[in-house]
């Protein structure tokens, strides 16, 4: 009896990395048992998948005496078809358009481009008949079969389902999808030797151990309505308008309750802290194998988080991006990018299709990232999975969109909001000037907030310049991270409301969102209402209003203000500045939501670029057919990123042998460091990077600095302070 | 089912162009002969003098394509000869020569099965091709056919016990209503993105005439009114082991409609 291998290194014979799979397809089933999927399928193509790989020429790749033969090999996806029971399966009812998905499946259960030519592939087959005779497994049981020849009405090299026009064949494709990214689950967690799933059987019990800890303090403590209400409706898919400050994530968890789920949110500071308050309050133990968090810097996180909890870090990381963990916390990029449908996209689907997905802050993305949530959801839906969408402030053109998209949904009557006031806005019609500031500055903490990087420096300059020796700060975006993360450390402790140190902090929408600071007074310039609640939010974020005036916004006069027509819709903002201007004074949370729903309804924004931009985008990513897009277009495409991550020179020169000795760890191969010391180096170097936008990149010189073959760093001519980031010279 | 007899005729041609109507300038070529070309040939040779309806299948393949020059002649109607042009005369009248460009297909076989309705033609039709009155041409008179096997066979509407697909390399003409009830599938293919129906080029293809009079009886003016066949022209065809379709005895698709 001939060995033959399914991997190399550690040696793994074919038999038992199959094994190995039916083992988490087993977990997949006992867990998730209401998966609309045929099972009996799903089993056939886990047993299958790889059986191709008994071909002589793969077994000679990896090491295997008896391997031989040269040229090109045939991917073995393409090979193991070869061994469907395609008769069998006729017998058991299975009809024409099932048996081909699970032909499909089998063969491109790896993406590999089909460049081979027919009659290759055909000898290739026949020539496996030999091997076939020397195979034995035990487990194939009554579906060990081999064909020399496929028949062409299931599968040739080409084949593929397609999402088609008729009901029909959008059901067909919900199958392929499904038989094949589950296949993919199974396949990548027996080959990382994880567990495909996680149960979540923990999280309702850690809701109520959160309650009691409230009840101790207080004991009138209960989950508040909006708690309530996302309890009662787990099974449905809900849009809720609730202020912040209404206890958001412990809503989405008691919706999410005992089930696997995805919480996104748009910024990874946001993430961070969620991830962190999560894991430290409400899932005290076990973490590493509950919750997780997936944007781009995971592993980083990880690495700061190892201290504190027990955990393999690698298989941990490994757990995370394999979306097995019951509870993942991540940016919408990581889940929705299947929208585009690249090859390959399957696996992620399939598992939405049994999961439930929180969105927050929906009010922070932007037209194309909305785009592509609005498609996200609609498939989602159509194939079983869950949404909720929390938000403070709701865009009442995402729910118009999510209906003609097909989406169902529920919403509750009631506003989650506190009668409780905070701000009294006065509106200023100028552009935003120091002078106005300048008197303000008693025994108070301000925050002053422009539109723009520039505007914030000027009024940075302008105030420091005034108040020599004073607490005058400046953050924006235009920091190395590292400056960038000494300084929202400073805010946040600046921000405290019971700090008592009078400052001034001048920034730029950075501070919008996820940090929670409570500024005395905000100075700010209009970009448009929603941005502009946002940045109130940072100011008597947690008290009542107990002054006359503690918002200040500029209006920009018969001017605009800064970035308006730039990266701020001129039509927004216009709309924004007339309706702000009717209500200046005291303002409810109530009222705020109202502004929100009047400035953002479809019928205002209908027109505006942002309407324009969102419908494209949405069109955009339908007229692409499926698995056109291979992935790492879909990476481009996706993120629209227009800047590039630099070291400013200064920056280079003062830190050269901290920077040298991450080079030096990078270059290193596999054998002499391990995975987590280059992550360690990776995250260090990252910690002098800053992303600069473009255009600002191409009016600069650069230099590329290649750390080994596959990285370089990019070092950037320009004049960097770390008290006011980068400028050119 | 109702076994038809055919002539199966397999034919090579050196460079051939089969005119599509609508061009001149460049005289593009369809692939593979129109019906009402392969219905001509078939008439001349036999030296039929009336019409004959039959079936025909047409695939094959061809090597390549060239644009060569061609002569061309230019007749206008009642143009007399004029002396000082480059013409020729032809008694009264005169003909303008010039040139233009031909697109030609190079090296072409061709497959072709001829179902006449009327069965007692078939030994008429073999006998034609088998010892030709004059050498025949398919396309325009100087694309001279060589013809390599011809052959009666039995066409019948039978399933298959594997999927077959055509012939290697070759192309066909398939009637479109083949192709409404799926028993014609298409192989998509790795570019063929979000599509794997009606993979080919359509074409509306002449088969038949009828002189139509639009003038009066005592002047006539007749003009041609054409019987059209839609096709999708592919080679990315095959037929399933569940359908039935129409084959030949050495198991040759063969691409004909059904009678209505």
């Amino acid at each position: 009896m001939q060995k033959y291998l399914a991997k190399s290194n550690p040696k793994e014979t074919i038999q038992e990395h199959t094994d190995n799979l039916l083992k988490n397809y087993q977990r997949l089933k006992k867990l998730y048992p209401a998966v609309e999927i045929d099972w009996y399928l799903l089993e056939l193509v886990c047993l299958l998948h790889d059986l191709g790989k008994m071909n002589l020429l793969f077994q000679k790749k990896v090491g295997n005496d008896f391997g031989k033969g040269k040229g090109e090999e045939i991917p073995h996806g393409y090979l193991s078809v070869a061994f469907v029971p395609d008769s069998k399966l006729e017998e058991m009812g299975y009809s024409e358009d099932e048996i081909k998905v699970v032909y499909q499946a089998i063969a491109r259960h790896h993406e590999r481009k089909y460049d081979f030519s027919d009659s290759d592939w055909k000898k290739e087959i026949i020539r496996l008949e030999e091997q076939w005779t020397n195979f034995n497994y035990s487990r194939l049981g009554e579906n060990a079969e081999y064909s020399s020849e496929v028949e062409m009405l299931y599968f040739y090299p080409g084949s593929r389902t397609f999402e088609g026009n008729s009901a029909a064949d959008a059901e067909t494709f919900k199958k392929y999808v499904l038989l094949k990214g589950l296949l993919n689950r199974i396949d990548f967690a027996a080959s990382g030797g994880i567990d495909v799933e996680l149960e979540n059987d923990f999280l309702m019990d850690s809701m109520k151990v959160q309650l009691a800890h409230f009840k101790a303090e207080n004991p009138e403590a209960d989950w508040n309505s909006l708690q309530k209400y996302m309890m009662r409706h787990q099974n449905d898919n809900i849009v809720v308008i609730a202020e912040t400050g209404m206890g958001k994530t412990e809503a989405g968890l008691l919706w999410l309750g005992n089930n696997k789920g995805f919480f996104t949110l748009p910024l990874r500071t946001a993430i961070n802290a969620i991830y962190e308050r999560i894991t430290k309050n409400i899932v005290t133990t076990n973490q590493a194998e509950r919750v997780g968090l997936l944007h781009s810097e995971t592993y980083s996180q990880y690495l700061l988080h190892e201290g504190n909890a027990e955990m393999d870090i690698d298989e941990y990381y490994t757990r995370t991006r394999q979306m097995s963990l019951p509870v993942t916390i991540c940016t919408l990029d990581q889940l929705f990018d299947f929208v585009f449908r690249y090859a390959g996209f399957e696996h992620k689907l399939a598992t939405l299709s049994y999961s439930k997905v929180i969105i927050d802050e929906i009010q922070m993305y932007s037209s194309d990232l909305l785009a592509y949530l609005i498609l996200g959801l609609s498939y989602i839906d159509k194939f079983g999975g869950k949404f909720c969408i929390m938000t403070a402030t709701l865009p009442g053109i995402v729910t118009d969109l999510l209906l003609e998209n097909g989406v169902n949904f529920v919403q509750p009557k009631e506003k989650f909001v506190s009668s409780r006031v905070r701000h009294s806005m006065e509106m200023v019609h100028t552009e935003i000037e120091s002078e106005f500031i300048k008197p303000f500055f008693n025994n108070n903490r301000i925050l002053v907030i422009c539109n723009t990087i520039n505007k914030a420096k000027k009024i940075y300059l302008e105030l420091k310049e005034h108040f020599q020796g004073e607490e005058i700060h400046l953050i924006h975006s235009q920091f190395i991270k590292k400056d960038r993360s000494a300084k929202e450390d400073a805010i946040f402790k600046d921000g405290q409301k019971d700090s008592t140190k009078k400052c001034i902090w001048v920034a730029t929408q950075v501070v919008e969102a996820s940090l929670d600071i409570d500024f005395d007074l905000l100075f700010t310039e209009l970009s448009d209402v929603n941005g502009l609640f946002q940045r109130m939010g940072r100011c008597y974020r947690n008290r009542a209003l107990d002054v006359d005036t503690n918002v200040y916004v500029f209006d920009g006069g018969a001017k605009v203000c800064s970035g308006v027509g730039t990266f701020i819709d001129k039509l927004i903002f216009g709309n924004s500045k007339t309706i702000l201007n009717e209500h200046a004074g005291v303002l409810t949370e109530e009222k705020k939501m109202e502004l929100v729903e009047q400035v953002y309804s479809t019928e205002a924004l209908s027109g505006s670029e942002f309407y324009n931009d969102l419908i494209e985008m949405i069109n955009y990513v339908k007229a692409f057919d499926s698995y056109e897009l291979d992935k790492a277009d879909v990476r481009m495409r996706f993120r629209n990123i227009n800047s590039v991550s630099v070291i400013p020179e200064k920056v280079w020169q003062e830190n050269a042998e901290e920077i040298n000795s991450c080079f030096v760890a990078l270059r290193k191969t596999s054998k002499e460091i391990s995975t987590k010391e280059k992550m360690i180096a990776r995250t260090n170097l990252a910690e002098f990077m800053v992303s600069v936008p473009d255009y600002l990149y191409k009016k600069g010189k650069s230099v590329v600095r290649e750390i080994n073959r596959y990285e370089n760093v990019v070092e950037f001519k320009c004049g960097y302070s770390d008290e006011i980031g980068i400028f050119m010279q | 089912m109702l076994i038809m007899k055919a002539i199966r005729v397999k034919l090579w041609q050196d460079l051939v162009n089969f005119k599509k109507p609508t061009s001149f300038q460049l005289k593009e070529t369809y692939p593979l002969p129109p019906y009402s070309t392969v219905i001509g040939m078939v008439h001349t040779l036999c030296g039929f003098t009336s019409y004959h309806e039959m079936k025909i299948s047409i695939q094959g393949k061809y090597f390549s394509k060239v644009n060569d020059l061609a002569t061309r002649y230019e007749f206008k109607n009642g143009g007399k000869y004029d002396v000082e042009r480059h013409q020729i005369k032809v008694d009264k009248y005169g003909v303008s020569r010039g040139v233009s460009t031909a697109e030609l297909l190079v090296d072409l076989e061709l497959l072709l099965h001829i179902i006449p309705e009327d069965p007692s033609l078939v030994p008429i039709i073999e006998k034609a091709f088998r010892e030709p009155i004059e050498f025949p041409s398919l396309g325009r008179r100087e694309d001279i056919a060589t013809i390599q096997e011809v052959e009666i066979v039995d066409v019948e509407k039978r399933q298959s016990k594997k999927s077959t697909e055509i012939s290697d390399g070759y192309n066909a003409y398939v009637p479109i209503s083949l192709t409404e009830n799926n028993s014609i599938h298409f192989k998509s293919h790795e570019s063929s993105v979000g599509r794997d129906k009606l993979l080919g080029t359509r074409y509306s293809l002449t088969e038949k005439y009828e002189r139509v009079n639009h003038g009066t009886e005592k002047a006539p003016k007749f003009f041609r009114k054409w019987r059209k066949k839609d096709v999708i022209y592919s080679s990315r065809i095959f037929v399933s082991k569940k359908d039935v379709f129409f084959f030949d005895e050495d198991n040759y698709l063969v691409f004909i409609e059904e009678e209505e």
